[in-house]
């Protein structure tokens, strides 16, 4: 079993920030990078559903606010974050009416209160998916107890 | 009528009775001048499903009271709508208040009614998903239970059955020994309709024929 509490995907233009990003952060969560919108996607597809994804704003290509809307559309349970060295007022309207995001957070981070909001995330995509997990073993108990029964009826 | 319910927060008299005439035809609306009246209706009051606040008031900042809120009424979701905006209030809005959407003043009735509409859905989505889970615990210990006492029925049934080789006895868990109709007739669902085998038939009347005609020679002779 992995002892990390959770698939945490980041993506940014700048490699610095990446690896920054990944040596803060990977003892307590198991790390994906990206460095674009396009290719966080490719990822997505290939590695599967993440807890959380955290990207960067500004970058060539797509936005993180267009990237997190993208992947508000395709994994609806994924957490999503952004982090920006910018605050720019329509940028920070977007991400909350478009990309639905978690937290915004500005760039350099302060590593105690990223690492606190991370674990926040992922924790709470863990309840939501124990949830999940929750009903559709209910359901399965509950036709097997129908079964039985029904089986006792004959 | 069991119409949502919004709570509106916003220190501008003109503001909250536009509200409340922009959308008391399709909504229940409570009203808050401040930040400290909005936390007394949300403690009093029951299913609120959304609340809007302004940004800029006197005393508690709207992104506070919405904070707060996630405490008082953490299924309500929540909406901001402000004037002018500093980046720092927007990321209070994101990070503390966990706003579902943020609206700009003056606001246009269409796109607020949009927002509340969504936000009224998805609290219900989450209500009805609430609902459904507690339902579906309910009826799986319901299910759980039947089934207990449906395996105590058979397990009495299928097991051995100490029976009296002479004068039909069954003796049940507890050492006492019962007539064979009793002791079915109180484990299990069996109900008795009474009749007579034709052996028996044949060994009662014969009794009964041969009084008859005993009777019948004595009242002769």
């Amino acid at each position: 079993m992995n002892q990390k509490k959770g698939r945490v995907l980041y993506v940014d233009d700048e490699e610095i920030n990446l690896i920054n990003f990944r040596e803060t952060l990977c003892d307590d969560f198991e790390i994906f990078t990206a460095v674009s919108g396009q290719e966080a996607l490719l990822l997505l597809e290939r590695e599967g559903e993440m807890a959380l994804v955290v990207s960067d704003q500004r970058m060539p290509g797509m936005t993180g606010i267009d990237l997190l809307t993208e992947v508000r559309r395709l994994y609806p349970d994924t957490i999503r974050m952004i982090i920006s060295a910018y605050t720019e007022i329509h940028e920070l309207i977007e991400a909350i009416n478009k990309a639905e995001v978690y937290r915004y957070f500005v760039k350099p981070w302060k590593e105690d209160q990223l690492r606190l909001s991370i674990g926040n995330a992922v924790g709470t995509y863990a309840l939501g998916q124990e949830i999940k997990m929750f009903v559709e073993q209910g359901r399965k108990q509950m036709t097997e107890r129908l079964r039985s029964l029904r089986g006792d009826n004959q | 009528m069991n119409r949502p319910h919004l709570l509106y927060i916003d220190d501008e008299e003109i503001n909250r009775s536009n509200f409340q005439q922009t959308f008391a035809d399709e909504y229940e609306i409570l009203l808050a001048a401040s930040g400290e009246e909005a936390l007394e209706i949300m403690a009093r009051e029951e299913g609120l499903s959304v609340i809007l606040s302004d940004q800029r008031m006197p005393g508690m900042s709207g992104a506070e009271v919405l904070a707060r809120s996630r405490e008082l009424v953490p299924n309500a979701e929540r909406i901001m709508i402000t004037g002018y905006s500093e980046p720092e209030d927007i990321m209070a809005a994101i990070n503390q208040g966990q706003v579902y959407r943020y609206i700009l003043k003056p606001w246009s009735s269409g796109e607020l009614r949009i927002a509340i509409i969504q936000a009224v859905e998805r609290y219900q989505l989450k209500q009805e998903n609430r609902n459904l889970l507690s339902a579906l615990a309910a009826k799986n210990a319901e299910l759980e239970e039947l089934v207990r006492e449906r395996t105590m029925e058979l397990k009495k049934l299928q097991s051995l059955l100490p029976i009296c080789s002479y004068c039909r006895k069954i003796r049940d868990d507890k050492n006492a020994w019962h007539e064979l109709e009793d002791y079915l007739y109180k484990n299990t669902d069996i109900v008795f309709t009474h009749g007579i085998c034709p052996s028996c038939y044949d060994k009662e009347m014969a009794e009964h024929v041969t009084l008859l005609r005993q009777r019948k020679s004595k009242e002769k002779g």
